[in-house]
């Protein structure tokens, strides 16, 4: 069944079968398998096409270098996952694998034609090739290169995988547990700190887990199971396998990514730690020779690692071409202890010139030490050009913690082979760059083009750019500048390592923060009882609100014209909850709302309230709300929903930093109170049904004021009698957990007065008939008070935040844009929204003279007719001309007429009932 | 996911400056911060032309090009702001992965806290239109450490002083010292203004 699989040996348990599928093809592997070592033992080599010529390419390697054998891959029930390694993968019951890049499947693919055209795909190809002529770029050039381009194919199905974001802490943390890093982590642990030892694999050990030496002067199995039982009895040693570490950032922060066998579902793991120990290996580079590409090419000590861990022999006859004497020692043991003949055992004087084979190698060509061309057939090459640390992760962040970066030390086992003969005179592409097919060739040629700096050759060869980050491309290029300019590779240097190590899963960055989860949700103490009513709601900032409460078999338009009408008319009720609260107290209190305010405050009596603007330093319009005097030195204010956050911090930031010496408490009590305003000519009839116990008529509850008390003796209450529709209204404030009680005696009473719950729809609409601002819209951060008609609520007798340069010239500019109401010449027009103003209709195709913008637009159930707000240069002084609100986007230009922008009881009589 | 850190040139109010200075002959085109790559050829172009005109040398009359007028420096002391966000003077982004030290609760995540920008100390209310446009406007350049203001958001909710190193990206309190490398050397002047 599995051609390919040792008889007995390995890490692998052989009483569990696993199946799996690759491009549709029936696989059987074992539990313990990486989905490479699976393939390998079915016979298969040949599992990808490269990426520009697209080369049959096999698996090179057997870690998170692999270069080549990338694939795409899904569980049973899940969303496929595109570009794993075949080597990073474990193999998993019904995995279901297919190879990337080919068309119409990887034994045939016809994109492998382009290798006929490797003479014009070279280095920057993508800036010459496709310049001329001009116009092909669109009609041909850019669909060729999207049809051949690019690695996998992405599923753009909702993303079922499991995600999640996690932190963790400790004193040392130590990344990799070959002997290296499981001694560390073991003696800090042992030393009583607390340590979190991370793996990538699913196994401890590194290459103790498949190298035959000898470590302590023990077998490494041997000493790796001594060690194991020490890890385990150890409670301060946290051990986290499949967590790669792929970012290393400033105050000892290391990003990883745990993910589960088939590496599709993940948690991305922050850690902070103390001191970060980095035993991280060191990767085996391969050898640059024409050819070096083919299937049955690998790395030497990946093939032991088959052998040793997954009992896989990876061939039947092999080449050997290691400059390590004592690699090529253990090598040639674990190919005998496999039964794979040794064909050839290059020393290193000998060089591979060519290989042939479509699919697989199958000769290979060399030139030996008496400079004799010789050549054999073989299935596997087993090659090292020596080993290069795994620095990456350590060099990553900048100064101080960063490890310097010393090439000449980095790649002091990469002697380079100095070749035997003229290597210009070799045909066929050596490959540096695997996965992006990056040859010699493509090196020279940058080179000669002036693309000599390291970071330039690496943008315009692309090499070390792919999913493997060039593990096992970059020493070998840095080897091959050095001969090609003559440099010393100190001078060369190395591009600069950044996350991430290893390719993460955007949905591991995301976590679970997705759909309603992304930011939390608020809703008022209101929202229960709002929903049995058959309320519609909307999202605004975090909140949900209330938009309208339709009655069965009503529109929206029906329904807001009705609430709009109650109100107007009798009694309407809307939440005013998120509005932002803040209690101030303190000696100071009215000295520091003075100077945050543009309001006189100091005649304020206590139990007034004043309707207050506040700005910002640079003089703009930011918010506005109440200022309500509650008793000595002590205030309620509110701000707008929508700043209630920013203008807390704010009020902090002055306090703390700027204004110490002020004596003032702030307390957020925005979440304290329900709020619910009755609004409408019923409005004291009603308050009165409540039962409040003090007086409540126009002379002792005047507009403008608080009063605190009990409704029916018993509930606790703040009312204040302020007004956003321009009617008589009060708000109503009661501890948030009486908000379902005050809404049903609110309803219950007002069924005499045929009162209609109002929501946002109705609440915006009343307020643009009044006139009345609102932020985002009036208060758009470039509005000042006096544009928007509010001049005169500015103290002339004090500084506030913001009154020096509220006194630039611009701002006080005779042209600037001022608050206008707007009708439509005709009477009727819909007046379009978020549309311009300008002196003559719009001609399609011209750029017409802008005088102004609309800032709200409505139709005006009160009044019957369109009716809108808007900004306008000169404000109505200009008003004379004719005016036309334009929209281009809808093809529209409508004539209006400018009036004041108040188009409901200007004199403001209604409001005191 | 590739990511960067490093000094990004921003206006107050996240707007480019093109055009003339108090500087006879001298024009500036700078400070396009995240948004010039699309912008600086087209604003290239035009103040080119405009310089190559051939009315322009010695003349004084305003004939700025209609499309750069609403770029000027002036704008900062006596014109309004583009400020297309509406944001104010607050061009600041993020960051995060950082460890920072609050006085009140030791070392604690970046991502507790809201950045609040360089430290500037506050002119008095009545201070001159071009005191508060020094402040708000203009700073000096980045030096070694620089001292800002972040709220603790997520934990003591007061506003901490905390200083910064931009190159190394050290943090230091005044109250629970330095948090990486050596002791700061605590010379206020060099924070902001
Ligand atoms: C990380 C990052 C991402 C960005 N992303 C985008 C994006 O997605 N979209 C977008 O539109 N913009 C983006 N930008 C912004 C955009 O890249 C810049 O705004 C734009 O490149 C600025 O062009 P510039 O010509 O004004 O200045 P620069 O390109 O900075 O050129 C200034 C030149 O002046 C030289 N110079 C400086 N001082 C002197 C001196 N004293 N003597 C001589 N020469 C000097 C410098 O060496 C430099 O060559 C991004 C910027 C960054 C940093
Ligand atoms: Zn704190």
């Amino acid at each position: 069944m599995q051609p390919r699989r040792l008889k007995k040996g390995g890490l692998i348990d052989r009483s569990q079968r696993l199946q799996f599928t690759f491009n549709n093809q029936q696989l059987q592997g074992y539990s313990g398998d990486s989905l490479a070592s699976a393939l390998l033992a079915n016979n298969i080599h040949l599992v990808a096409r490269s990426i520009k010529y697209h080369r049959p390419r096999g698996i090179l390697s057997a870690g998170l270098e692999e270069t080549s054998a990338l694939v795409t891959c899904k569980k049973i029930n899940g969303v496929s996952v595109v570009n794993l390694k075949a080597t990073e993968v474990q193999l998993e019951n019904g995995l279901i694998a297919s190879s990337q890049n080919c068309w119409p499947g990887v034994r045939f693919d016809i994109g492998s034609l382009l290798q006929l055209f490797s003479a014009i795909l070279n280095a920057g190809f993508y800036y010459k090739t496709f310049m001329w002529p001009k116009a092909a770029w669109h009609r041909f050039y850019e669909k060729l290169i999207r049809r051949i381009a690019g690695q996998g194919r992405v599923n753009a199905d909702y993303d079922t995988n499991l995600y999640d974001n996690r932190n963790a802490f400790c004193d040392v943390l130590v990344i990799g547990s070959g002997s290296t890093g499981l001694s560390a982590a073991l003696e800090a642990a042992e030393s009583g700190e607390s340590v979190i030892l991370i793996e990538q694999d699913n196994q401890l050990g590194g290459s103790a887990l498949w190298e035959q030496t000898r470590i302590d002067l023990l077998p490494a199995a041997k000493w790796l199971a001594k060690v194991a039982g020490k890890v385990e009895a150890l409670d301060n040693l946290r051990v986290m396998t499949r967590t790669l570490a792929f970012g290393h950032y400033d105050h000892g922060c290391i990003m990883a990514v745990q993910r589960n066998q088939t590496v599709t579902d993940a948690i991305a793991w922050r850690f902070r730690a103390n001191r970060i120990t980095f035993a991280c290996g060191a990767t085996e580079q391969p050898l640059v020779f024409p050819g070096n590409d083919r299937p049955g090419i690998m790395l030497a000590a990946s093939v032991r690692q088959y052998i040793y861990r997954y009992g896989v022999a990876p061939g039947k006859r092999a080449v050997l071409a290691i400059r390590n004497p004592a690699e090529r020692e253990l090598t040639r043991q674990a190919l005998i202890h496999a039964g794979i003949e040794i064909a050839m055992d290059l020393d290193s004087g000998s060089q591979i010139y060519s290989t042939r084979g479509r699919r697989h190698v199958h000769r290979v060509y060399w030139v030996d030490e008496q400079n004799h061309r010789q050549n054999t057939n073989c299935d596997l090459v087993c090659m090292s050009g020596g080993w290069v640390p795994n620095q990456q992760l350590a060099s990553q962040i900048s100064a101080p913690g960063k490890v310097k970066l010393d090439v000449k030390q980095l790649l002091s086992d990469t002697e380079w082979n100095v070749p035997k003969i003229d290597i210009s005179i070799i045909k066929g592409l050596s490959f540096l760059d695997l996965q992006n097919d990056v040859t010699r060739k493509d090196l020279e040629l940058a080179v000669g083009e002036g693309y000599e700096h390291i970071e330039l050759v690496k943008r315009y060869t692309t090499l070390g750019m792919g999913t493997d980050q060039g593990k096992t491309a970059w020493p070998n290029a840095i080897r091959e500048l050095e001969r090609i300019s003559g440099r010393d590779i100190s001078d060369i240097g190395h591009t600069t390592f950044r996350p991430a190590y290893s390719p993460v899963s955007i949905g591991a960055l995301v976590g679970a923060q997705t759909d309603h989860y992304m930011t939390p949700i608020r809703r008022t103490p209101f929202h229960q009882s709002f929903s049995k009513m058959g309320c519609v709601f909307q999202t605004s900032g975090d909140w949900i609100y209330s938009r309208y409460f339709p009655k069965p078999g009503e529109s929206m338009e029906q329904a807001v014209e009705r609430e709009v009408l109650a109100v107007r008319h009798s009694i309407g009720c809307v939440d005013m909850s998120t509005l932002g609260k803040v209690d101030v107290k303190g000696r100071d209190a009215l000295e520091f709302l003075s100077r945050l305010y543009i309001n006189n405050l100091d005649t304020l009596q206590i139990g007034r309230v004043r309707y207050v603007l506040m700005l910002r330093e640079d003089g703009i319009l930011w918010d506005d709300g109440i200022v309500a005097h509650l008793g000595d030195s002590h205030y309620l204010i509110t701000m707008t929903t929508a700043n209630a956050g920013a203008v807390w911090k704010w009020m902090n930031k002055l306090l703390h930093l700027h204004w110490p010496e002020l004596d003032v408490q702030l307390t957020s009590v925005s979440d304290h109170w329900a709020s619910l305003a009755i609004a409408g000519p019923n409005a004291r009839h009603l308050l009165a049904r409540l039962q409040p116990d003090f007086e409540i008529d126009r002379d002792n509850f005047p507009f403008a004021s608080i009063r605190q008390g009990l409704l029916a003796n018993r509930l606790p209450c703040r009312i204040l009698s302020v007004s956003f529709s321009g009617e008589l209204s009060y708000e109503i404030n009661v501890p948030a957990g009486y908000a379902v009680w005050l809404f049903e005696q609110v309803m219950h009473k007002g069924v005499h007065y045929d009162i209609a719950a109002y929501g946002l729809e109705a609440l915006d609409i009343l307020r643009i008939e009044k006139g009345h601002i609102s932020v985002g819209t009036e208060i758009d951060g470039r509005t000042t008070p006096a544009d928007l008609g509010l001049g005169g609520m500015q103290s002339k007798s004090k500084s506030f935040i913001g009154s020096s340069l509220l006194q630039r010239p611009a701002l006080g500019h005779s042209n600037r844009k001022k608050l206008v109401g707007l009708t439509p010449a005709d009477g009727h027009s819909p007046i379009p929204v978020a549309s311009h103003l300008c002196h003559a209709p719009w001609q399609p195709g011209t750029q017409p003279k802008l005088v102004g913008n609309l800032t709200a637009s409505i139709f005006s159930p009160t009044l019957q007719q369109p009716i809108a707000l808007a900004l306008l240069e000169n404000g109505q002084s200009d008003s004379q001309g004719k005016l036309w609100v334009i929209s281009p986007l809808e093809n529209r230009s409508i004539e209006v007429t400018v009036v004041p922008p108040c188009f409901v009881d200007p004199k403001g009589e209604r409001l005191h009932g | 996911m590739r990511h960067w850190s490093g000094t990004a040139d921003i206006p107050m109010d996240g707007n480019a400056i093109v055009g003339e200075t108090p500087i006879d002959n001298l024009y500036i085109n700078c400070g396009w911060g995240y948004a010039g790559f699309k912008t600086t050829p087209a604003v290239g172009w035009n103040l080119a032309q405009w310089l190559a005109q051939e009315n322009h040398h010695g003349n004084h009359k305003d004939n700025t090009p209609e499309m750069l007028k609403a770029f000027s420096l002036r704008r900062f002391s006596d014109d309004a702001l583009i400020d297309d966000a509406g944001i104010g003077p607050y061009p600041w982004l993020h960051w995060h992965m950082l460890l920072l030290p609050c006085p009140h609760c030791g070392n604690r995540d970046e991502s507790e806290f809201d950045y609040g920008g360089r430290s500037v100390e506050m002119p008095a209310l009545e201070a001159a239109t071009m005191d508060w446009h020094q402040t708000l406007h203009t700073r000096k350049p980045m030096e070694e450490w620089v001292e800002e203001f972040w709220f603790h958001t997520a934990g003591c909710e007061r506003w901490v002083r905390l200083w910064r190193n931009p190159i190394t990206h050290e943090f230091a309190s005044e109250f629970i010292g330095k948090f990486v490398g050596d002791p700061v050397d605590n010379n206020k002047n060099n924070g902001g203004q």
